[in-house]
Order: structure tokens, then C-alpha cells, then sequence
């Protein structure tokens, strides 16, 4: 997160508490679009509490450590904690992004593949996937225009079937960190 | 309420822990069924329930804990009301509290308006995250909030102004200027992880952001009070001066301090220049300070900040805040024992303890600590609790995220209520009777109701003693529950500890009671039921139900003296003197005497003469006990019993005595010595009898007493004498009845004591006794030496000694002889002294009368012949002579003539005419001279006849007033 909206990468680890978010101003399709990327963690300590932060989201992106197999093998439960906390109006079709991070590590310490992840994917119905390192710069920039792409999609089509009285968020987006991710 | 810190150790009975724990998570899960609050003593009880049976073994245990522990500081109270309902649903994350509400923020990012109990006034919901921070002027019109959604909200209470700012990273701080209201800056300060503290204020083009401070991480707390913000960041606590817009201090963190944003730094102002902060493990106070003003420098601020204290602590603080003079801390405990083995990176998962409050002074030092018992600590962080005080009240509010609890300093009711709990009975009656006397009486804790929980706690432990003797302080006039607790104590069969407590008056209660006591005693303890009716009016009880059950009782115990004692006073109680005297006689208690003259009774014990003789003869023998030798006795007929007999036989007729005394003698022997002593006519009738009982008892005084009476019958006495022997008695019977021969012989024969007969014979005074004694003595050399020694001057010698036969061998005859006849001369000697002494008296006396009666006579010149009236020297009468007897009589002589013989009427004139007129008027004065003075004569003969001729004389017509006179 760090990477793409300061460009800056601080190999200092520290554990994400709190909330904290970034905003970013990114150009889609020609549009200025104010990109919110909220950064959660340790949330899910009184589970009714994470609600906050997804309700409204427009995308939700999962991150996993490709030299983490247990931080990959989870990603099926954030995504149905996600579905069940912000209950979008589509569950099916709401945008979800996977990055698999620190890809800069030594290739022999690599745990989850390029081709399992991928397979992951698209069993849950063709989800984006990036491999990318925060530290490096690479695929930070194209996962995250995928990212306001898709969120401006779903933007549009809340667009179509809200009703006036629904606050109207056109800058959000999120981004679900966990275990060891640094961005 | 608190819960007793020990009662969290792991170490005493970690099963017993994790029951409340368990009710805990229930109570999480379902919060909207737990409709009153859970406080921690609530807990504690459960607890102490569940661990009964252990208590027992532990009591002693325990009973140490219970001195060492120290009563809590603060009650505790979880906020309901409406709030609670809001916060099943949401969770708070903030807490601030005014002067006049409650402001809570919530991780939905709602902000609620609460009242002190937790009644939701407004509440509005502008944020999107959580609400991080909320900051209240002083006026209470403003409110900002700061949420991670990045924005901060300043809401006008009362009218629809809200200002939105957006900061676009999230806010973790906001404080607005205390003044905001009166302000027209409007001026707030905020910071979060955008690492800036900024300034905003309102400007002439709108609001405007001034930075403060930067990139010293992430702002984490900001508070303004006064001119002084007070804000942390990831390197320390910084302090800003709006006044001179300058920072002036620096308080740094240690280095290796726990990461600022995993545990927040809470600060708080005690005043306006003493800043409170709590940050992870280490408290600082620091104060501000002003400059000396010659130390000021321009441009350098004019204030500095000294820490003035600082200490570590064990635990993660999450709140502070001041106390009066001590420190209140919100403490986040780890479960000890799991911290070791947890990695670091599971630190969220790691299950934390229930959070503590405790209070500390400024060293440091614990002054308590009470552990809470929030909803779900488990899962909770040191970032979810905070502290907020009250200052107005100093109260606090603990903020969890599912709960508030509020925290009063305790109040006179928990006091008791923490001393009733903790057994401390009696303190809390002493602390309820203070607050009683201040005026200040608890509502909710009666002394009464302290006091009863009190005394069933003593006699739970048995000790009765106490608990009765509380009674009386407790109880004080409540007659019914008196009642009742006599009642228990009869129950535990303890009514002899409450005997002597059990009120007489004031109040008096119903006379079952005190029967009922008394019965008790009865059965259980006499020598208290004694005291107890000393004690105790007889009104209070219906004496003659007493009676009747401690005569029950007497009958099967004969001997049983206090009984005895209980029954005689209950019959003086009751009325019934006579009845009282008879125990009283019993018992040899000397206030049967008095009782007896008290009441007169002598009616009653007229029949109870051996009861008062007994009571003599123990009151002799106590004597004889205790009396020593030498000092003076009381004799048996001294002795009160008999006294009083003898005193009042009007009363008491000693024929009555008699009557019931003959079976037992020698009582009968010392009354009618008594009475006899008293009166010797009393008792005359029994003197016979008395003759006999002297003889039997107390034959010493037998003689005195034959000596003294005389209506004995001789004839009985003798032969009672006779039969005894009583030779003395005998011989004065004798005597008496004229038989002196008889005796005399007694006296000889079986007395053999010369000195005796000799005696008697003196006394008697008979000559025919003389006689008798001589010749029954001729056959005795002792007694004719006895005779000689001692006769001497009673009768002849010669008459004696001639009869001493010949060749009789008289012992020491020589002596006796000498002896006889030396008295004998004595006496003649004696005598012939006697008779020389008496003749020349005799001439002495006739010496003088001769003397006397030649001595002249004087006579008055007007003296009056006292037959005729006329002057005895009248001068015209030459030739009548006048004659003055000795007694200054005077008479003319021929009045004395005229009256004495015929031969006066031979008249003066014819004196001297014939020589045969001169002898015989010579013859005639011869013969007057034997003659008396008439009146001397008269007076002698009859006494007053001459005062009675002399008043006919006088007054003739009433002599015979005079002489009847």
C-alpha cells in the first residue's frame, strides 16, 4: 500500500494495528477516481466489529505470502468472512483481487505456486491474481489500476440499482491484509 | 462492590476461577438477558457458594486472608439503561466525560450522548469507522470526534452546526480548545497516523490547518487544558504553549518501550499544570512550572516541566486518572503464564485477564486494587479499556468495549455492606452507629438488622457470651425482637449467657419470656435462676407459676440448698412471708429473723419452733467453727432464734414452744432457760419440767434456778435431784422444805465438806443444826478439825472442844485447837474493844447534852406567852413570873399553872401572902420542873395539834377547812 501510493518500501516489519488507510487519486478510464485503501488488521478480535471497515467497500483485495502456504490456504475463509460481514448486494459478482506477495524472496523458499494460486482463482470465478513484491515494485502498479478497474465496475453497477437514498461511495475501495503482508 | 483480589489468584483454586469466568462468556453471549449489572462482588459470591465446602477446612485460612484484606476503595457499578442495549449491537471505543454527560464513541462510528446512568440523550452517527477520540469544550456545546475514517466532526450540541474536516489518514486524537465556544478562532487539534499535528483554526478565509509538529509518528493523544496541549507520539509526550506557541517540554519514553500504537498513551490533566501519563508500563506525573522571570529568555517558552514522579508498574496501563491525591490505573493483565509461550506474532490471540483498577499513591505504592469483571475481556486489548473520571464526584467509568462500569468512591452503605460480607460484624455496627450519631444514618443498613446478622454470626461461632451481652446495644428497646432472640438463644440452649443481658424495663417484656427464662434455668442452672430472680422484679413473672415449677423441682432434689434458697424468695415475692420464713429457717439465712420481725410474723412461725431452734444450733456450731478460742461466745440462749421466741410470747405462747420442743429436749432446755432468764413468772408452769431438763442439761445452774423459782414442786425436784445425785440441789431442796437435819446430813455424809456444813449451818442459823453437826462430827477427825478451824467465832469453843471424845486422833488437833481458841480470843478481844468504844460514846454524848442543856436561853422582850397571848414580859404584870422552855416556848407561869394544875387558881395573889402558899408554890414549881413545854409536848403527841390550835385561835369559824386540810 505503502509501495503504490508513496512509492516507498521500509523492510522494518511491523504488525499492522488498528486501522489505517491510504487515499490515492488514480485515473480510470479517463476518470480521476480517489482510490481509499484501508489497511485492517486485528479486527476480527470482536468479529462484529469488522464490519465497519468492510461495509461500503468496493473491491476487496486478499493478500497472501507465496512463501507462506498457511496465509494461501486461508484465503477461502476470508472470503466468506468478507461476504458475511459487508453483505454487498451481489455476493457473486463482487470484485475480489488476490496478490501473492514477496515474490522477491529467494525462489527456493517459495511455497505457493504461480499455478495453484491461479487455479485457486479461477475456481472461485475467474478472481484476478497478481504475484507481487512490495519491496520491488513489481505489479504493484497494474494489480492496483486492476483494482480501481474492477471497483469502478462494481461503482456502476450499484450505479444501476440503488436507490436515491443510499449514500453513494465513489472513492472506496479496500484492501484485506494479513499474516506478515508488508505494503 | 470489588471482588476480593485474592479471589483472582491463580493459585487459590483455579477451578473456583473459571466458574465466574464461565458466566462471564454466558453473559456475553447473551447480554440482552443479563438485565442487571454484574458486579464483581456478585461474582465473588458465586464463588465463595460454589466453594463452601472448602471454606470449612479453611476457615482459619481464610479468617487470616479476611484481616489482612483491606476493604476496596470504590464500588463499582456496571452503567445499564439504554446504553447497554446499544452495545450489543456496537461496540464502544471511546469514553469522555463532562461536567453534565456522557460522550461514548463506538467502533461503528456512532458517537451517543449519555446521561450518568447511561440513558441515551443523542446520539449521531457521522463516521464510517471508528470513532477514535471525542473532545468537549468546557462550555459542553462542542463536540469533536475523530475517527479513522480519516475525519473529524465538530457537532454543536444544541443547534444542527456541524463542521466536517477531512484529514485522509486516519485520526487517532483530536482535542478542541477548551474555549472553543467563546472563541472566535474555534481552534482543534488533531493527529494520527498521518504523523502531523495539526492545528485548525477558523481564519478570515475560512478554516485553516496549521501543522505543529510532524513526523514523529503516528499522534496517538492529545489534551488541551488551558493554554498547555499535551500530545503523544511514537517518541515521548510533547507539550505545546498556545500562548507563547511554543513547545516547551519533552518528556521522552525509555528506550525498548512497547510500541506507542500497541499500546496507547493515556494522559490525563489533574489540574492545570499537573499532567498525568500512563503509557505501557511506566506512570509519570509531570508539572508544569513557570520560569523564574530573570530566567526568561525571549523566544525560549516561559514554562518548564518537571517530573515529579515516575514509576514502573507490572501490568499494561490502560487509564488513568487522578483520585484526591492518589492515582486510579486501569491495568491490562496478561494471563501470566501464556505470555511466556505465546510467539510474539499471536499476540492477538493471546486470552488476557479480567482488567484491575487500582489505586496508588505518587510513589507508587498500592493503596487497593480491585479486579472487574468486564463482558469478554478475553478477547480484548489494552487499546479497548479506557478511564474516565468524574472530577465533581470523584467517580469514574471504565470503558470496555461492551461495557461501562462505573466507579463510585463507596459511601457509608458499602462500607457495611463490604464489612457485612466480610464478617466484620461489628465494626459495621460500630461504623452504623457513627454514622448514626453524625446524624447520617445509612438507609439501606439499619443498626437492628446489623446488629442481628451480627449476633447470629456469634452464636454461629458459639460465642454466646458476647452475642448476649451484645444484645443490649443492639436490641436496645425493641421488645419484640428481644423476644425473638431470646427465643433463639433458648433454641441453642444459651439462655443462661443471656440471663443476666435480659431487660427488666425499658422494655419490659411479656412475662412468658421471663418465665420461659427461668424455666430454663431451672432446668439447667439453679445458681443462675438465684441470681437472675434477685435480679429481676417479681413482676415481671408470674410468681406463683414459678413457685409451683421450683417446688416441682425442689421436691425431686431435696437437698438442693439454692432451690431452697429460690423458693424461700419467691415466696417473700409473692406475698407469702410465712412460707418464705419456713425456707429461709431451712436455709439458716439470717434474713429470716428479719423477715419475720419485718412482717410480724410471728404468727407463722409459732408452729416452726424446732425449725428455729435447728437454726440456733447451726448459727452455734457455724460459731464454734469460726470463733476462736478465748474470744467471747454467744451463748445458746443468746442466739436469735431463742430470742426471739422469749421477745414475743404474746405471740408465740410457750406453751406452744413446749408443746412442739419436747420431742427435741435440749431446745426445749435452752428456750425455757431463755424465758425463764426473761421472765422467771413466764414459763412457771413448766418449771417442773424445767427442774428436770436443768438436771439434764445443765445441772450447773440448777441450783440458781431452784434458788429462783418458786413454783417447782420441792417434792418433784427433789426426787429428780435425788436421782441425779445433785447433792447441792438436794440439800437446798431440803432446806427449803425445813428438813435442815436431813441436809446436813447430806452435806455430811455425802458430801463430806465440812466447809459446806459448817456453811449451811451458819446459814440456817439454828442451834438445834449446831447440834446436830457437832454430834454427827465427833465420829470425824476431819470434820471436828474442819469444825475447830472454822466455828471459832460462832459459837463456844468450850462447846466444841468438849465434846472431841477422848483418844480420838485428830490431825494438826494442836492447830486446830490454837486456831479455835485464837478466833475465840479474837472474837472476845473483839468485843471488849467494841464495849470500851461504846461506853465512852455514850459519856461523850451525855457530856454534850449536859453542856447543852446549861446553855441560857434567849428571849425576845416581846415574847408571847403561847397560852394566853399576852407579852410573857409585860411590865405592868410585876410579880407574874415567865417561864421559857429550852425550846424558846415562852408561858407566863401562871398561864402554865392555870393549864397544868388547880392549884393556878390560887392566882399571883396570893404569892408570898402565906408561908404554907410558898411551900406550896415552891412544891409546884418543883413539880413543873418535870413539866414539858405544852406545845413541844402537844407536837410530839399529835403532830400538827398545835398548828391546829393555833388556826381555831386565829379563825375559829374555819378551823375545820384547815384542819381538814
Amino acid at each position: 500500500m505503502n509501495q503504490y501510493v508513496n512509492k516507498k518500501f521500509s523492510t522494518q516489519y511491523k504488525a499492522t494495528i488498528g486501522a489505517d488507510f491510504l487515499t490515492k487519486e488514480v485515473m480510470v478510464d479517463d476518470k480521476l477516481v480517489t482510490m481509499q485503501i484501508w489497511d485492517t488488521a486485528g479486527q476480527e478480535r470482536f468479529q462484529s466489529l469488522g464490519v465497519a471497515f468492510y461495509r461500503g467497500a468496493d473491491c476487496c483485495v486478499l493478500v497472501y505470502d507465496v512463501n507462506t502456504p498457511k496465509s494461501f490456504e486461508s484465503l477461502s475463509s476470508w472470503v466468506d468472512e468478507f461476504l458475511v460481514q459487508a453483505s454487498p448486494r451481489n455476493p457473486d459478482s463482487f470484485p475480489f483481487v488476490v496478490l501473492g506477495n514477496k515474490i522477491d524472496v529467494d525462489e527456493s523458499k517459495r511455497m505457493v505456486s504461480a499455478r495453484r494460486a491461479h487455479q485457486w482463482c479461477e475456481s472461485k470465478g475467474g478472481i484476478p491474481h497478481f504475484e507481487t513484491s512490495a519491496k520491488e515494485a513489481i505489479n504493484v502498479e497494474q494489480a492496483f489500476q486492476t483494482i480501481a478497474k474492477n471497483a469502478l465496475a462494481m461503482e456502476s453497477d450499484v450505479e444501476l440499482y440503488s436507490d436515491l437514498n443510499d449514500p453513494i461511495r465513489i472513492d472506496n475501495d479496500s484492501t484485506n491484509d494479513f499474516g506478515g503482508c508488508a505494503c | 462492590m470489588s471482588t476480593p483480589q485474592d479471589f483472582a489468584r491463580p493459585s487459590e483454586g483455579s477451578e473456583a476461577d473459571t466458574v465466574p469466568n464461565q458466566n462471564e462468556n454466558e453473559q456475553d453471549e447473551q447480554p440482552s438477558s443479563h438485565d442487571s449489572a454484574v458486579e464483581p462482588h456478585q461474582v465473588a459470591e458465586d464463588e465463595s457458594n460454589s466453594g463452601e465446602e472448602d471454606d470449612d477446612e479453611d476457615d482459619e485460612d481464610e479468617d487470616d486472608d479476611e484481616e489482612e484484606e483491606e476493604e476496596p476503595k470504590l464500588r463499582y457499578n456496571r452503567i445499564k439503561s439504554s446504553v447497554a442495549e446499544t452495545l450489543t449491537k456496537d461496540a464502544a471505543s471511546v469514553l469522555r466525560v463532562s461536567m453534565r454527560f456522557v460522550a461514548m464513541g463506538t467502533h461503528w462510528g456512532a458517537v451517543h450522548i449519555l446521561d450518568f446512568d447511561g440513558n441515551l440523550i443523542k446520539s449521531w452517527q457521522n463516521h464510517s469507522a471508528t470513532v477514535n477520540d471525542i473532545s468537549i469544550d468546557n462550555a459542553e456545546d462542542y463536540v469533536a470526534t475523530a475517527s479513522d475514517d480519516g475525519k473529524i466532526f465538530v457537532c454543536a450540541l444544541y443547534t444542527p452546526e456541524v463542521q466536517s474536516f477531512n484529514y485522509r489518514r486516519p485520526v487517532k486524537s483530536v482535542a478542541i480548545d477548551p474555549e472553543y465556544k467563546n472563541k472566535s478562532t474555534h481552534q482543534f487539534v488533531s493527529g494520527g497516523m498521518a504523523e502531523q499535528l495539526i492545528m485548525n483554526e477558523k481564519g478570515w478565509l475560512g478554516h485553516k490547518d496549521t501543522v505543529l509538529h510532524a513526523n514523529e509518528g503516528p499522534i496517538y493523544s492529545i489534551k488541551w487544558r488551558g493554554n498547555l496541549i499535551a500530545w503523544a507520539n511514537d517518541t515521548g509526550v510533547k507539550m505545546y504553549d498556545t500562548t507563547s506557541n511554543l513547545r516547551i517540554t519533552y518528556i521522552d519514553r525509555p528506550a525498548g518501550s512497547p510500541r506507542g500504537d500497541l499500546y496507547r498513551c493515556r494522559m490525563c490533566w489533574k489540574d492545570d499544570t499537573t499532567l498525568l501519563i500512563g503509557w505501557a508500563d511506566m506512570v509519570k506525573i509531570a508539572k508544569v512550572r513557570e520560569r523564574n522571570k530573570r530566567d526568561q529568555v525571549p523566544g525560549q517558552p516561559n514554562h518548564y516541566v518537571e517530573i515529579i514522579c515516575m514509576f514502573r508498574t507490572d501490568n499494561i496501563i490502560c487509564g488513568i486518572a487522578p483520585f484526591v491525591d492518589n492515582i486510579v490505573i486501569l491495568y491490562y493483565t496478561d494471563e501470566e503464564a501464556s505470555s511466556d509461550e505465546e510467539e510474539e506474532g499471536d499476540q492477538r490471540t493471546r486470552p488476557a485477564s479480567q482488567p484491575e483498577i487500582h489505586i496508588l499513591d505518587w510513589s507508587g505504592e498500592e493503596i487497593s486494587n480491585d479486579v472487574l469483571a468486564v463482558n469478554g475481556y478475553s478477547h480484548y486489548q489494552p487499546n479497548d479499556y479506557g478511564l474516565e473520571f468524574y472530577p465533581k464526584e470523584d467517580m469514574f467509568y471504565i470503558l470496555s468495549p461492551k461495557d461501562i462500569v462505573a466507579a463510585y468512591p463507596r459511601d457509608l452503605d458499602d462500607h457495611l455492606q463490604w464489612l457485612l460480607d466480610h464478617r466484620k460484624y461489628e465494626e459495621a455496627l460500630h461504623a452504623a452507629e457513627e454514622a448514626l450519631a453524625n446524624g447520617t444514618p445509612s438507609e439501606i443498613f439499619l443498626i437492628k438488622d446489623i446488629g442481628q446478622q451480627y449476633l447470629l454470626w456469634l452464636m454461629e461461632y458459639e460465642r454466646y457470651e458476647e452475642a448476649a451481652a451484645a444484645c443490649e446495644k443492639i436490641l436496645e428497646k425493641d421488645q419484640n425482637t428481644w423476644e425473638q432472640w431470646i427465643f433463639k438463644f433458648a433454641e441453642m440452649g444459651q439462655l443462661k449467657a443471656m440471663a443476666s443481658h435480659i431487660p427488666i424495663q425499658a422494655p419490659q417484656l411479656s412475662s412468658t419470656v421471663y418465665e420461659m427464662v427461668l424455666a430454663w434455668l431451672l432446668q439447667h442452672d439453679h445458681k443462675s435462676l438465684l441470681d437472675t430472680l434477685h435480679e429481676w422484679p417479681p413482676i415481671l413473672y408470674n410468681v406463683s407459676s414459678v413457685i409451683m415449677a421450683v417446688e416441682d423441682s425442689a421436691e425431686k432434689d431435696k437437698d438442693n440448698v439454692i432451690l431452697l434458697e429460690c423458693l424461700a424468695d419467691l415466696y417473700t415475692y409473692n406475698g407469702k412471708p410465712d412460707k418464705a420464713i419456713e425456707y429461709n429457717l431451712r436455709l439458716r439465712r439470717p434474713n429470716a429473723f428479719d423477715l419475720i420481725r419485718e412482717y410480724n410474723m410471728y404468727e407463722a412461725v409459732r408452729n416452726k419452733a424446732v425449725l428455729l431452734m435447728e437454726f440456733d444450733q447451726y448459727l452455734l456450731d457455724e460459731q464454734a467453727k469460726t470463733v476462736q478460742e478465748g474470744s467471747p461466745r454467744k451463748q445458746a440462749n443468746d442466739m436469735p432464734a431463742v430470742q426471739l421466741l422469749i421477745e414475743n410470747t404474746q405471740a408465740i405462747p410457750p406453751k406452744r414452744v413446749v408443746q412442739q420442743l419436747k420431742p427435741r429436749p435440749k431446745f426445749l432446755h435452752t428456750y425455757l432457760d431463755a424465758l425463764f432468764r426473761r421472765d422467771p413468772h413466764l414459763g412457771y408452769e413448766f418449771h417442773d419440767l424445767q427442774v428436770e431438763l436443768y438436771a439434764e442439761f445443765d445441772p450447773a445452774k440448777l441450783l440458781d434456778f431452784l434458788r429462783a423459782s418458786n413454783y417447782y414442786s420441792l417434792e418433784k425436784a427433789y426426787k429428780i435431784c435425788e436421782k441425779r445425785q445433785l447433792i447441792p440441789e438436794m440439800v437446798f431442796i431440803l432446806s427449803r422444805m425445813g428438813n435442815n437435819k436431813k441436809a446436813l446430813m447430806l452435806i455430811i455424809e455425802k458430801l463430806r465438806d465440812v466447809q459446806r456444813a459448817i456453811d449451811f449451818a451458819k446459814e440456817q442459823n439454828d442451834d438445834d443444826l449446831w447440834e446436830d453437826l457437832l454430834k454427827y462430827s465427833m465420829d470425824k477427825p476431819l470434820f471436828i478439825k474442819g469444825l475447830l478451824e472454822n466455828v471459832g467465832t460462832d459459837i463456844e469453843p468450850l462447846r466444841l472442844i468438849k465434846r472431841i471424845p477422848n483418844k480420838m486422833e485428830i490431825p494438826d488437833l494442836k492447830q486446830a485447837l490454837l486456831k479455835i481458841l485464837q478466833d475465840y480470843h479474837l472474837q472476845m478481844s473483839l468485843r471488849q474493844g467494841c464495849e470500851k468504844i461504846l461506853v465512852s460514846d455514850s459519856v461523850q454524848l451525855a457530856d454534850r447534852m449536859h453542856k447543852t442543856q446549861k446553855r441560857g436561853v434567849q428571849c425576845q422582850v416581846d415574847a408571847i406567852c403561847n397560852i394566853c397571848d399576852e407579852p410573857a414580859f409585860d411590865e405592868d404584870l410585876t410579880g407574874v413570873a415567865t417561864i421559857v422552855f429550852f425550846c424558846k416556848h415562852a408561858y407566863h407561869q401562871r398561864c402554865l399553872m392555870d393549864d397544868t394544875a388547880d392549884e393556878a387558881s390560887l392566882g399571883p395573889d396570893h404569892v408570898a401572902s402565906s408561908l404554907a402558899s410558898k411551900v406550896n408554890y415552891a412544891t409546884l414549881l418543883m413539880s413543873s420542873r418535870t413539866m414539858a413545854c405544852p406545845i413541844c409536848q402537844e407536837q410530839m403527841a399529835k403532830g400538827n395539834g398545835v398548828v391546829h390550835r393555833i388556826a381555831e385561835r386565829l379563825e375559829p369559824t374555819a378551823s375545820s377547812t384547815i384542819t381538814l386540810a
